[in-house]
């Protein structure tokens, strides 16, 4: 019974996975999203967001980055909060 | 060995080639003509962290009230060029009197392009979300960690709970709407616990082995898919799979293999005003059968599976008129395990954990939780928690 659970699981994770990826097409209101959305969507995931004023435009640089690695973020995700941050503080 | 390194390849290889030709193709010109383009420049650091101190108040101890521990682990970033950088935590902390100090994690990354980061060091193990992302006192909501998730010395590990020795290689990408990330990883891997010396848990796996004890080593990795575009739910898969046994021991052809999923959503909810947090993970160990001594000299075999689980939800009301209301958040988590039964170890666990943390600010927290529960053989547990934490 287990099995066929996990079995199932993992079948509706790459249904959905390759759904996705089929229709890879992001729409406008996902690639026209702003830095300051895209801040507040990503880092909320794990913890409350430190205020911008708390680093400089060369700490947030490092510590977007930082937090690119660890958790995935996007390119143009890690490029658009860093740019929402160091306007910011 | 082979049929593993050749599993490791026939995972990384493609990866790789896949990453590089398609990265190459959309990552950016170089702005310098510098064949060290991204290696080098001017050096960026910075250091963050978090503080913490923890009371406890036992009411079926001896001891009633005591604080218990105090930490400080500043974690420090260089950025050494637009690819490169090394961050590294080093934790200070003391327990029971006496003065800690070890490196949570080191690793030095390079970004190869957009879809690829190459780590080398000691890693968070990417397995499941704990370790890596929710463990650190200032997020973790509650002043406990969930039951068996984190590592405790003479407590058995089911799965990588732990930092490891090893590399990795990750990233994270848009499909549609939707976004995915990835990790794969190549480790020293488990040490079993064959019970020459601690008797009672002989059968059990510790991950937190810096000096491999064999050859052979571990492959995993996870994938997280974040199906909403606003990025509100995530939901991942992780295994890890080694041979935890000494070299040349009765015991080196035995197998792990570990499996978790994870699943997180947060969102605020308008009509209650509030933010929920809802996160939760499942760990599943398997170790080959395989004969142990009791501490009788006997010989013993056993099943050894075992898993491991908790639920954890919170709310927020952050848009509430008043600010008092506003940075109180309720906690609760179901934490439960079941470990090898006929294991010296094993046995059925489950706690339940109620908890309050006020926040003071976005990064400083008063939590306080009341947690009660039941050990592997009836043992009941009781204790009202207080901690103490800012992130900085």
């Amino acid at each position: 019974m287990k099995k066929i659970i996990y079995f199932l699981l993992f079948l509706g994770f790459v249904g959905t996975s390759i759904f996705s990826i089929s229709s890879c097409k992001t729409s406008a209101a996902v690639k026209e999203k702003t830095g300051a959305v895209l801040w507040s969507e990503n880092c909320s995931r794990c913890h409350y967001s430190p205020d911008p004023e708390d680093y400089n435009d060369a700490q947030w640089e490092v510590i977007v980055m930082h937090m690119r690695v660890r958790t995935g973020l996007t390119e143009e995700e890690s490029q658009k909060i860093t740019k929402f941050l160091q306007d910011s503080n | 060995m082979l049929k593993k390194v050749t599993y490791v390849l026939a995972m990384v290889f493609p990866t790789l080639v896949c990453n590089i030709a398609f990265g190459q193709h959309q990552t950016h010109e170089p702005k310098l003509n510098s064949e060290f383009h991204g290696l080098s420049g001017v050096t960026k650091n910075v250091i963050i962290g978090y503080a913490y101190s923890d009371f406890i108040i036992s009411p079926n101890s001896d001891v009633k009230t005591n604080f218990t521990r105090v930490g400080f682990s500043p974690t420090m970033i260089w950025q050494l060029g637009d690819k490169l950088f090394f961050e590294s935590q080093v934790e200070f902390y003391t327990d029971s009197g006496n003065v800690n100090t070890r490196v949570e994690y080191a690793k030095l990354s390079f970004i190869v392009n957009k879809y690829m980061t190459i780590g080398m060091g000691k890693i968070l193990t990417p397995f499941g979300l704990y370790t890596e992302r929710i463990e650190a006192p200032f997020i973790e909501k509650l002043p406990n960690a969930p039951l068996f998730f984190k590592h405790y010395e003479g407590s058995p590990n089911i799965g990588p709970i732990c930092p490891e020795m090893g590399l990795d290689v990750r990233g994270g990408f848009q499909v549609g709407d939707a976004k995915m990330n990835y990790v794969l990883y190549v480790s020293n891997g488990a040490k079993l616990v064959d019970g020459t010396k601690e008797v009672h848990l002989a059968g059990a796996l510790n991950y937190e082995n810096f000096f491999d004890n064999n050859s052979n080593k571990a492959f995993g990795g996870r994938i997280g898919y974040l199906p909403l575009s606003n990025s509100t739910l995530e939901i991942g898969g992780s295994w890890n799979i080694s041979k935890p046994g000494d070299v040349k021991s009765v015991y080196q052809n035995l197998q792990a293999k570990a499996y978790s999923f994870d699943v997180t959503y947060h969102k605020t909810i308008k009509p209650i005003r509030s933010m929920v947090d809802f996160k939760a993970q499942v760990n599943f160990l398997t170790l080959d059968k395989a004969s142990f001594m009791n501490e009788a000299g006997e010989s013993y075999a056993f099943e050894n599976k075992s898993h491991i689980y908790y639920l954890r939800f919170s709310l927020r009301p952050t848009q509430l008129r008043n600010k008092y209301i506003r940075r109180t958040e309720l906690i609760a988590r179901y934490n439960a395990a079941s470990l090898a039964h006929d294991a010296l170890w094993g046995g059925e666990f489950h706690r339940i954990d109620v908890g309050l943390s006020y926040w003071l600010s976005l990064r400083t927290g008063l939590r306080i939780a009341y947690e009660k529960g039941e050990e592997g053989h009836g043992v009941k547990t009781e204790a009202i928690l207080v901690r103490f934490v800012t992130g900085f």
